[in-house]
């Protein structure tokens, strides 16, 4: 029993003494996110940045910070930015970081940026989609038609986005995959919750995805390359405590195990 | 009707409701307590809650009741304005829609240009416009001429259309898209869903009155051009296929929902296949790594470590021999060790997702809080600290309760 307390103690205090106290780490950005900073630095004049937001506020924690910084980084470069998610409360998300950071970077709504809201259906409609989004989504997430945005006449199909930016605690890549990166050949990268990290290595390799971007590390290294450390960075402190936490008290309880089990071999 | 409140008591709301839900659902960490259980139904409420919204709102109304109770018009030119053309004055009285329409002198001029329209025009099916004429005339005719710009690849391309205009009665004339002489390319090349393209972007509008129109001097009343998909009334199947779901729960008819079932199991099967060519394809592909030529060492000695892991893996799943010989046996047995290695990988990506989102309430709760005074963050963690702490004993208090309650049921019992 007071085994679980004292671990619970150790961690809430590796974690919140960092916040109020005056800490500070070096951040390396990865290959993988330093792939991620390279595809949206260099999407053409025009064309825009697809923000498909198929993550739930369960997972916001981690693909949050993530989308604000690529957000930042777009809006920086006067980035069109249509946002859409496979995901209900993706989207609407999405949309609230994206109106906190237009206020800084001038963006208006329907001019620089829109929200199609959520798309039900999976990979058919992603298919759909990419050949027409006029005909797929003909409203914007608040039912008002396209013809009303005026971005949106310059973004009509998979050829007028420049990359597809893929934030997910699921395994909802495959169909980006099939669909815009085999059929429409849009370059994909993708910001994922650390549990599913691992698994979109071989999707690196393969080269399906140009840019990963793994977890809340992933968020401040991105944060670290557009030299807007932020919610990832402030983050990352109490984080690198809990690891550190962690990892000494594993050793411990191994070299405890190991002490018992000599103990044992000696008392027979 | 909610009261209206300032964007300062919007914030304080939002965190400390934020903040008492979190603290709440944290005293789980304790043990399951009816506080926990409470707020835990407040957030499923909400997360259902807000699931049915966006689908019913921007689903089912939006894209599928919308599709089949309305045209799904769009204004090309509302003919409200003054239009400073020789021959044409605004009419404000004998008018169809908005705020008037256009009486227009053919005598004076055979041809208007409309201008200002809406260049895009989506995916109609049909024009929409409401006219009439002063008077009979018999044989009068109007043409509409239309010039498509398609910005995808610079071409150009026209449409025309004749209509009769004899009546003097409104009347709203509906003009079909496929019945349109197109010339040139007004289509853009990439998008297209269907049978068609879509159009391009409509940069010029005109109307033509004929000859007999022109002689007759007659004067023509011009209200509202729209365009129009139509009423997708077909989708109304779409909605009685996806009911056939819920025969599951009458037995009688449960029949029905394995046939609903079919579609998505057959669509699944093709896009598996699909996955198999457009997936796994390009990942079987760049597997096989060169390991000699003109590249780095050291790639070629990660090469060869991915290629090593890669066949012990496989040899490990090879289970149609058995792993007696030492050439199955040994890289099976290093195969065993490499999936180990990741699965620890993966574990320890898991803590770190679990400690991300525990960071990001503490940050909230700390960071983020909204009080009326610039508190240090010492004070805020105070603060927090001291409201979980109530909460704990409350979760404590609600356990013992429930304790005491049992106790007394199994005493009356």
């Amino acid at each position: 029993m007071w085994g679980r307390w004292g671990v619970y103690l150790l961690v809430a205090l590796a974690i919140t003494l960092p916040m109020v106290l005056p800490v500070r780490i070096r951040m390396v950005p990865t290959p993988p996110v330093r792939s991620f900073f390279r595809m949206v630095e260099q999407i053409p004049k025009g064309k825009a940045l697809m923000i498909a937001a198929d993550f739930d506020t369960g997972t916001e924690g981690e693909n949050g910070p993530q989308v604000e910084a690529v957000l930042e980084h777009a809006m920086s470069r006067k980035i069109p930015i249509l946002i859409m998610g496979t995901a209900i409360q993706g989207p609407e998300l999405v949309q609230s970081y994206a109106e906190d950071l237009a206020k800084k970077y001038d963006y208006r709504y329907g001019r620089d940026f829109v929200n199609l809201g959520y798309l039900p259906g999976g990979q058919p409609v992603l298919e759909k989609l990419g050949r027409s989004i006029w005909q797929t989504k003909p409203t914007d997430y608040q039912g008002k038609p396209l013809s009303q945005l005026p971005m949106m006449r310059r973004v009509r199909t998979a050829k007028d986005i420049a990359l597809v930016a893929e934030f997910t605690g699921a395994g909802v890549l495959p169909w980006y995959i099939q669909t815009f990166w085999a059929q429409f050949r849009v370059p994909l990268a993708q910001g994922c919750t650390g549990i599913i990290g691992p698994e979109q290595f071989p999707y690196l390799d393969s080269g399906q995805l140009s840019g990963l971007m793994t977890g809340l590390t992933g968020a401040a290294q991105y944060e670290h390359l557009i030299k807007a450390p932020k919610r990832a960075y402030r983050r990352m402190i109490p984080q690198n405590f809990a690891h550190i936490t962690v990892i000494v008290l594993i050793v411990l309880a191994n070299i405890r195990l190991f002490a018992e089990r000599a103990r044992r071999l000696r008392g027979r | 009707m909610l009261p209206a409140v300032s964007e300062t008591t919007q914030k304080y709301l939002i965190y400390w409701l934020g903040a008492i839900c979190t603290l709440a659902i944290y005293t789980i960490l304790y043990r399951e307590n009816r506080l926990y259980r409470l707020f835990e139904h407040f957030y499923i409420g909400l997360a259902v809650g807000f699931g049915l919204y966006i689908n019913f709102k921007e689903v089912i109304y939006d894209v599928w009741w919308k599709a089949m109770m309305t045209e799904s018009s769009g204004s090309i030119f509302a003919f409200d304005t003054p239009p400073h053309l020789p021959g044409i004055v605004l009419e404000r009285d004998d008018k169809k829609e908005g705020k008037g329409c256009w009486k227009w002198d053919v005598g004076q001029a055979a041809e208007i240009r409309l201008r200002e329209i809406v260049k895009e025009w989506g995916t109609p099916n049909y024009l929409k416009l409401w006219a009439k004429a002063d008077r009979p005339v018999s044989g009068g005719r109007l043409t509409l001429i239309g010039t498509v710009a398609v910005p995808e690849n610079g071409q150009r391309g026209t449409f025309s259309i004749s209509f009769p205009m004899e009546t003097d009665r409104w009347r709203l004339i509906r003009l079909e898209l496929r019945a349109f002489d197109i010339r040139g390319s007004p289509f853009r090349p990439f998008e297209k869903i269907g049978k068609r393209n879509q159009l391009g972007e409509v940069t010029d509008l005109r109307l033509r009155a004929n000859e007999a129109l022109v002689q007759a001097d007659a004067t023509i009343f011009l209200d509202d051009l729209n365009h129009n998909i139509g009423y997708r009334w077909w989708w109304v199947f779409s909605g009685l296929f996806g009911l056939m779901f819920y025969t599951l729960f009458i037995p009688r008819l449960a029949w029905m929902s394995r046939l609903a079932m079919a579609i998505p199991l057959g669509l699944g099967s093709g896009y598996t296949f699909k996955a198999f060519v457009l997936e796994l394809g390009p990942q079987i592909d760049a597997s096989l790594k060169p390991l000699y030529g003109d590249i780095p060492l050291l790639r070629i000695v990660n090469n060869a470590i991915f290629l090593i892991v890669l066949l012990s893996v496989m040899t490990y799943f090879f289970f149609s021999i058995e792993h007696r010989h030492s050439a199955i046996r040994s890289p099976a047995q290093f195969g065993r060790w490499m999936l180990m290695v990741t699965f620890g990988i993966v574990f320890g990506n898991t803590v770190m997702g679990r400690f991300s989102l525990f960071i990001s309430r503490a940050d909230f709760l700390i960071r983020e809080m909204q009080v009326p005074w610039d508190l240090p963050e010492w004070s805020r963690l105070l603060i927090v600290g001291h409201l979980l702490a109530a909460f704990l004993v409350l979760a404590y208090l609600s356990v013992l309760y429930e304790r005491r309650k049992a106790t007394v049921g199994g005493t009356e019992a």
